[in-house]
């Protein structure tokens, strides 16, 4: 009999065979199902609806590996120097390479890597390919509790490193926020070599319990043939604050799924977005927000700027529940194309089942105004200055959310180097 | 100065100013008076260096005493404004996000180094702001603010000639700026203006009204009529049209009936 089973996944797998799973051990069960249903479920195409625009093809046709973690050298450096941080994590090629946490942090923070999850996430380790193939093959997974009462205030850095080739990386992270803790992340994931070949998929599990804080600035700037996948579930118990910048910066594919429930009353969280593809490159922003709860306000702006014949989709959901009355959520979404080849695919859904919220949605996709380019030029500013000063001033406003200076000298002196910065450097040419 | 001759230009394809010239001397007031459409912010705009606009023949030449005369039509619009020419916008655009102040930073920077001059120190371009703003009444918020957004018509127009104080022009082109401004800010305005005024510098008035030029006396009135400049004279050429209308103008160009 010819096997119904999908085509699309076998070249994916075939190198994956005998490899290990971080969660073999407590969760063999899981593993061994998860690798069955891989080999049953294709790869999404852009029949359906979710990945449209986003094309799976090179992912699943390549051999990937997974490859016991590398020394560390100069090419898995961080590449993000300057931020204070609370500690840092470094994981290369997926798998964890090193823990440092400061002083402050090792009070209050504390950190599994035995791949012991706790019986309620299990059901999250199932669902589509991705995550069949996350839990089949595995390479670390990382717990970090964050202490009832903790106040870290720097950020733990989350530094991933990718080197070589063919290199598949699929850690988990599961973050727990204790009541009334206070903490900063910072995740990076920077790659400078143009050899680097990899397909990385990120999960993140993050619960942040009543009136905790919860700060998640995420760097993403990918070079040479890396793919990747980022999965957020966060969940907000009452009066819990969450906020994520998520500023995808290079890559030449990029797909962040963001899911955000709001489970208890009064729960606020804000989402940000920066996304700045070129050349041929996509990338893809998933968002949901679930208002589950009385009194919850979520905030989303996502921007993107495209350039060349680069792709960008942004797909934004929101749900109000029958229960979540008094809710408000704001959601936009503001491109300016730079080249007439660039595409922009959006998408708001809003689905209301509470009749006492305030909802307000809004996507804009354009050029440029010509008008003011030549307006500043009349002033005896130059093309590219002027142009320069109008995309700063479309940034601006999800750049200003970014709160550690590190950071966002990161990001500014990235665009800079793109042509998309004007300040005194610049200016002074 | 301004040597206009025989400009053509057309948007689209469709020729707006046929054969218009034009000569402004060193600190000369020329007022630009017309009726709607017949061309006047197209010259503004032809003068500035809009792209939109097509120039089919004539030339444009500004001059200065001891310089070699440049040909306005080879340069950019940034390179223009280098060169001292100024253009107060009929519609100012809004610019969200860029404030009015960086705005001026970025403008000033570029146009000293141009002149081979270090930009201003921080303190240097404030003393300049605060001097510049209270010769046009200009609140110290607004300086502040993302560039026209959110000002009222008649803050637009002063931020204008705000502009046009801080960027110290040899030739400055005034669009309509009375349009729309009561007599307060009317008053403002022209003030502004004729403080500015001086043997070295020239503007070019473009008005609908005669009212604006009882505080900016010109020194030369001029009717665009269909792109052309079909009379000048003296300041009592603009109280005639005052009183006449424009309907004397269009008569006396209509073409002759065979
Ligand atoms: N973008 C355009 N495309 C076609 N025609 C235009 C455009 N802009 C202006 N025009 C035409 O050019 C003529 C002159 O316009 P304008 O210079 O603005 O006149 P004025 O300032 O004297 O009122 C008008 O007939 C107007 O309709
Ligand atoms: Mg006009």
């Amino acid at each position: 009999m010819e096997t119904a089973t999908t085509a699309n996944t076998t070249s994916f797998l075939e190198a994956l065979q005998d490899q290990p799973s971080a969660l073999s051990a407590h969760h063999g069960q899981q593993v061994n199902d998860a690798r069955s249903m891989s080999a049953l479920l294709p790869f999404p195409t852009t029949k359906s609806e979710a990945w449209k625009y986003t094309r799976t093809g090179r992912i699943s046709n390549q051999p990937w590996r997974v490859t016991p973690a590398p020394a560390p050298d100069e090419s898995t450096e961080n590449r993000l120097t300057g931020l204070e941080t609370s500690g840092r994590i470094v994981f290369i090629n997926g798998q964890l390479s090193s823990v440092q946490l400061s002083e402050e942090a090792r009070a209050c923070v504390r950190i599994e890597t035995d791949g012991n999850l706790p019986v309620r996430l299990l059901p999250q380790l199932h669902g589509d390919t991705f995550n069949e193939i996350h839990t089949g093959w595995c390479t670390s997974v990382m717990q970090v509790h964050i202490a009832e009462g903790a106040h870290l205030h720097k950020p733990l850095q989350l530094v991933h490193v990718i080197t070589g080739t063919q290199v598949l990386a699929q850690p988990l992270l599961v973050i727990t926020a204790a009541k009334h803790s206070v903490s900063a992340f910072a995740e990076t994931f920077i790659t400078a070599g143009t050899q680097d070949h990899s397909f990385t998929h990120r999960r993140l599990w993050l619960d942040i319990a009543e009136n905790a804080h919860v700060r998640f600035d995420k760097i993403q700037s990918e070079s040479g043939e890396n793919f990747l996948l980022n999965r957020e579930q966060v969940s907000l118990k009452r009066d819990a604050r969450f906020r994520i910048n998520t500023l995808s910066l290079n890559g030449q594919w990029i797909r962040n799924e963001l899911s955000i429930s709001l489970e208890g009353e009064n729960a606020e969280a804000g989402l940000y977005g920066l996304f700045l593809p070129a050349g041929q490159q996509t990338i893809d922003n998933h968002t949901r927000v679930d208002h589950k709860a009385p009194h919850c306000e979520s905030r989303e702006l996502y921007k993107g700027m495209l350039r060349d014949q680069s792709t960008g989709v942004f797909n934004g959901k929101v749900f109000v529940h029958p229960d979540a009355q008094k809710t408000n959520a704001y959601q936009s979404n503001a491109n300016i194309l730079l080249s007439d080849d660039a595409q922009m695919y959006t998408k708001p859904e809003l689905e209301i089942y509470a009749d006492d919220v305030k909802c307000s949605h809004g996507t804009t996709t354009g050029q440029l105004d010509e008008a003011a380019v030549f307006y500043l030029k009349s002033r005896g500013i130059g093309e590219e200055n002027a142009r320069r000063l109008l995309t700063n001033a479309f940034l601006s406003d999800v750049l200003k959310e970014v709160e550690a200076d590190a950071l966002r000298d990161f990001v500014l002196r990235n665009l800079s180097e793109r042509g998309l910065l004007y300040n005194e450097y610049t200016a002074a040419e | 100065m301004l040597s206009i001759k025989n400009l053509h230009a057309s948007i689209e394809g469709k020729e707006i100013l046929r054969g218009l010239s034009l000569e402004i001397g060193p600190g000369e007031v020329h007022a630009i008076m017309g009726p709607n459409g017949s061309g006047k912010s197209t010259l503004a705009s032809v003068l500035a260096g809009r792209e939109d606009y097509e120039v089919t023949d004539g030339t444009i030449t500004l001059s200065k005493e001891g310089e070699a005369p440049i040909d306005l039509l080879s340069l950019a619009p940034e390179e223009r404004s280098r060169e001292g020419l100024f253009l107060a916008f009929q519609y100012p655009v809004e610019i969200p996000g860029v404030s009015n102040l960086n705005f001026l930073k970025a403008a000033l920077a570029e146009q000293r180094k141009h002149r081979g001059l270090d930009p201003l120190t921080a303190r240097e371009f404030l003393n300049l702001v605060n001097e510049k703003s209270r010769l046009v009444e200009l609140d110290g918020q607004l300086a502040n603010r993302a560039v026209n957004e959110g000002f009222s018509g008649g803050e637009k127009k002063r931020n204008e000639i705000f502009q046009m104080a801080m960027l110290e022009p040899r030739l400055a082109i005034l669009d309509e700026t009375d349009s729309g401004l009561d007599i307060d800010a009317l008053r403002i305005v022209a003030s502004g203006v004729n403080a500015l005024r001086s043997k070295d510098r020239s503007f070019v008035v473009i008005t609908h009204y005669q009212r604006l030029l009882e505080y900016i006396v010109p020194d030369f009135v001029h009717v665009l009529y269909k792109g052309r400049i079909v009379k000048s004279g003296g300041r009592e050429l603009a109280l005639e049209l005052e009183a006449k209308g424009y309907d004397w103008i269009r008569e006396e160009n209509q073409p002759a009936s065979v």
